[in-house]
């Protein structure tokens, strides 16, 4: 049988289109750098409606997405506030007006939460420091499942717990993958490896697609593998105005443009109006960046190279030989190894 | 370029009383803002070998320009080590780090921490704040826990709106009652002040005031009745001129946690 693996590339509309579904439970696996706007863009375009979505860091992504009434349920331990103290932010003004429910963990306990779904763990144990806090005790819409109690069989004591999330979709940003969905993230990863693991579909953005052999030649930078992933964009910029080591620093000038639109409600319309709705895709996007902020714009934030040491990962295969030649796991002599290899072929590619 | 000549604002003096309980070989939790400050000057001044550890998974960078929150990533700029999150808070547990800073909007007279929200209902908000993040996973964990903010009867409530981190709770036995692990909170410093807790009641305690603060304003800016120490209150070491250059020129050159924010 030959062995094929079908390509997942796609638009980051396919994706959407095809995975995100109105009421999915959906999550940004990216900690605080490299956030999926391109995606999350997407979403907002595609006018998704009741999602629970998970964002450990809340950032502008949070705000985007709660402004754009795609959210209803929000799954957070940190929420950075824009548009100033005034505007109050999207999370306090959709709170308050009853369209927005808030469940509220800390940073170990959501990335537990995450750690037990990745684990196939209906449950995770936690530190007792939250035990008395009112993290524990204030429930929104998780209620009783919020938190639970067990006692430890070892030690007797009692044992706060959570339960296991399984998103079922991760949004994921990362510096390169390949066309099967191996994903390569390095930097801060925070609880990234645990959100992708957990989550039933992931779709990978890249800011650039490479060669399998590239991907093979350096695993340790692999996060997710490929059979995991539905979906594989490569998007330029596809995190933009958040960073990406190797490639950006956060793009301040959007950023200020971001924190402006959201002080006020006509400031906030007009921003999605033209950077969200009025823009089909990533590539647009960076054009139009471009024509506003200008090219010198974009490039002062470009990260200057520091290359990582290659990794050898070199095997003594000779050790692997008997006596009289032959490879001791396979019973082959060289020439017969080199006719299995030869049969067995690379991977290959049905487009 | 910001003034090197002008005098200390309350961030700056409070980042350099936070950098002093900071020793030389330790292990230092850096949390978001101001903590930041403390660390890195710590480590370009006195404590040049301490292993400044940060949630979203460095460990020990080698220092570029001021985080602006802890998953920057100056936070891993050139470090040996990026863990994943679970395991740089699991050191905490385990009981490799030695010190921790907790920032927060509102501390009560046992130490316990308000970073969730002002109000009286979780559900109906009058001010959102961030939330916990790393806050109350590092409130049992080290062995020295410092509590670090600005000073108003408001942030210094008898009750906190919502107990975003367990400090003393309601101070005695309470905390060890509850089996909580850890040492509980060793210190509040506000600008105006360096507090510690009562060891029997667990009540927070004048231990040095900033020069030109006596206990009547210390208590003025504060929304419980203040404990005090037996015998004269000793004056908060002020940030010495050399200090205060490195914050402005090294440390924080932008200003963007020890410039006040405006009124």
């Amino acid at each position: 049988m030959k062995n094929c693996r079908p390509s997942k590339v796609m638009t980051a509309h396919e994706a959407v289109s095809r995975y995100v579904h109105d009421g999915d439970s959906v999550i940004t696996g990216n900690y605080t750098e490299g956030l999926p706007f391109s995606l999350l863009f997407e979403i907002i375009r595609q006018r998704k409606k009741g999602l629970t979505y998970y964002s450990q860091s809340g950032s502008a992504d949070v705000e985007f997405m709660v402004a754009g009434d795609c959210v209803d349920k929000l799954c957070t331990a940190f929420l950075h506030k824009w548009g100033g103290r005034a505007a109050g932010g999207m999370v306090e003004r959709y709170q308050r007006a009853g369209k927005l429910q808030v469940e509220d963990y800390s940073n170990f306990t959501y990335n537990a939460r995450l750690a037990a779904g990745a684990n196939g763990y209906s449950f995770m144990p936690v530190l007792p420091s939250i035990m008395d806090s009112d993290v524990f005790k204030i429930r929104d819409y998780m209620g009783e499942n919020k938190f639970g109690v067990v006692r430890c069989p070892f030690t007797g004591r009692e044992i706060p717990v959570v339960p296991a999330a399984n998103p079922d979709v991760c949004l994921l940003h990362v510096q390169r993958a390949d066309k099967h969905g191996n994903a390569q993230h390095w930097g801060g990863l925070g609880s990234t490896v645990h959100a992708c693991l957990a989550s039933k579909t992931i779709i990978v953005s890249c800011e650039e697609l490479v060669d399998f052999d590239v991907i093979k030649s350096s695993p340790h930078h692999t996060i997710v593998p490929g059979f995991r992933v539905s979906a594989v964009i490569e998007e330029p910029y596809g995190c933009h105005p958040s960073e990406l080591p190797g490639y950006r620093n956060p793009d301040m000038t959007m950023l200020r443009f971001i924190d402006n639109s959201f002080s006020s409600d006509e400031g906030l319309r007009s921003m999605f109006d033209e950077w969200v709705y009025g823009l089909p895709d990533r590539a647009s996007y960076i054009k139009h960046y471009i024509d506003v902020f200008g090219v010198e714009s974009l490039n002062r934030y470009r990260a200057r190279s520091y290359y990582s040491a290659p990794a050898d990962y070199g095997v003594a295969f000779e050790s692997g030989w008997d006596t009289y030649g032959q490879a001791l796991l396979l019973g082959v002599d060289i020439a017969g190894l080199e006719q299995l290899i030869a049969e067995k072929g690379d991977l290959v590619d049905v487009d | 370029m910001r003034d090197l000549n002008a005098p200390a604002n309350p961030l700056e003096t409070l980042a350099y009383i936070i950098a002093q309980q900071i020793e030389d070989h330790s292990v230092v939790y850096i949390g978001t803002g101001i903590p930041m400050v403390a660390g890195i000057l710590a480590k370009k001044t006195h404590a040049p070998n301490i292993t400044l550890v940060y949630e979203s998974g460095g460990q020990d960078p080698i220092e570029g320009d001021m985080p602006w929150s802890v998953g920057c990533p100056m936070t891993w700029r050139k470090s040996p080590t990026i863990m994943e999150m679970s395991y740089s808070f699991a050191q905490c547990y385990n009981g490799y780090v030695d010190i921790g800073f907790l920032g927060f909007a509102q501390v009560d007279m046992y130490g316990n921490v308000n970073t969730h929200m002002i109000g009286k209902d979780y559900h109906q908000p009058k001010v959102r704040l961030t939330g916990s993040g790393g806050n109350n996973d590092l409130s049992s964990l080290t062995e020295k826990m410092v509590l670090v903010g600005l000073q108003t009867p408001d942030k210094f409530p008898e009750k906190v709106d919502f107990i975003t981190s367990v400090g003393w709770l309601e101070g005695g036995d309470s905390r060890k009652e509850a089996g909580l692990i850890g040492n509980g909170p060793a210190a509040v410093i506000s600008p105006w002040g360096v507090y510690d807790f009562h060891p029997a009641s667990k009540r927070m305690r004048v231990k040095s005031l900033t020069p030109g603060v006596t206990f009547e304003i210390a208590q003025q800016l504060t929304g419980f009745e203040l404990l005090r120490p037996e015998g004269e209150i000793p004056d908060t070491k002020l940030i010495t001129p050399e200090c205060l250059k490195i914050i402005r020129a090294q440390v924080d050159p932008r200003g963007v946690f020890t410039t006040m924010p405006a009124a």
